[in-house]
């Protein structure tokens, strides 16, 4: 897995963040097609936390800070999936932004690693008949 | 009295139950407080329901629980904690909504 950061500060990118997102899936739609991988958006500044579940979604905060995780079998696509993810951020023109060079901001312009991850999951509770009968008991007498 | 579950509440808290479930604790400094915001009737499962945006079916319980002068309520996570996209795996910072809830 490879993730980024990318900031919004113009206030109609903040407004229309999930365009720029739109195209920046589009762009690694086009690059990988069918390929298996995976790439999350998550949009600190709107609903980062608590995602649909957020009630001020409609009110954004004046910048955004968006988390790219591109996720793939091998690190190198990984990596690079995280980096196109990211830079066509970057490259998307909505057509009432004034600016010209760069659609959001980057405090690093590189992929940061993570580890290797694998998915499995285990709910450890178990439904028994008799609960005590998992656990020795023992009565004893305490003080005097 | 009209404050906020934030003001009234000693402990408001949000963590993971399992691994599909969030589960939430509002606990009230004292009996009076307590049964001041239960008899309120600000938390039930339908005004959950509302404030997060979710289904009824979501809450997997709703509990008064007066000998700990506490509220307590669950719900299903979309997906289990820690799956890609999961932006809080320990469910820890979803009980914000809560604070601001008015109690007459």
């Amino acid at each position: 897995m490879g993730c980024r950061l990318a900031c919004n500060r113009d206030p109609y990118s903040v407004k229309n963040v999930d365009r720029i997102i739109d195209w920046a899936r589009q762009q690694v739609r086009e690059r990988f097609g069918n390929a298996q991988y995976e790439l999350h958006y998550t949009v600190y500044g709107r609903d980062g936390v608590m995602g649909a579940m957020e009630p001020n979604r409609d009110r954004p905060a004046h910048e955004l800070a968006v988390l790219v995780q591109g996720i793939a079998p091998t690190r190198e696509m990984a990596e690079e999936v995280a980096l196109i993810g990211t830079r066509q951020m970057f490259y998307a023109r909505l057509p009432e932004v004034k600016g010209t060079a760069g659609s959001v901001a980057f405090p690093l312009d590189e992929v940061m690693r993570a580890s290797p991850a694998y998915r499995w999951t285990i709910n450890h509770t178990y439904a028994v008949p008799d609960g005590l009968a998992l656990h020795e008991t023992h009565m004893a007498m305490v003080g005097a | 009295m009209a404050s906020t579950l934030g003001e009234l509440a000693k402990t408001l808290r949000s963590k993971n139950a399992g691994v599909d479930k969030v589960t939430f604790d509002i606990i009230f400094p004292d009996r009076a407080t307590y049964e001041h915001v239960k008899q309120s009737q600000v938390l039930t499962r339908a005004s959950v329901a509302a404030l997060y945006n979710i289904p009824e079916s979501r809450i997997s319980d709703f509990v008064e629980f007066d000998p700990g002068n506490a509220i307590k309520f669950t719900l299903y996570r979309t997906v289990p904690s820690g799956s890609p996209g999961d932006p809080d795996i320990f469910g820890a910072q979803q009980y914000a909504p809560l604070l601001g809830v008015e109690v007459p």
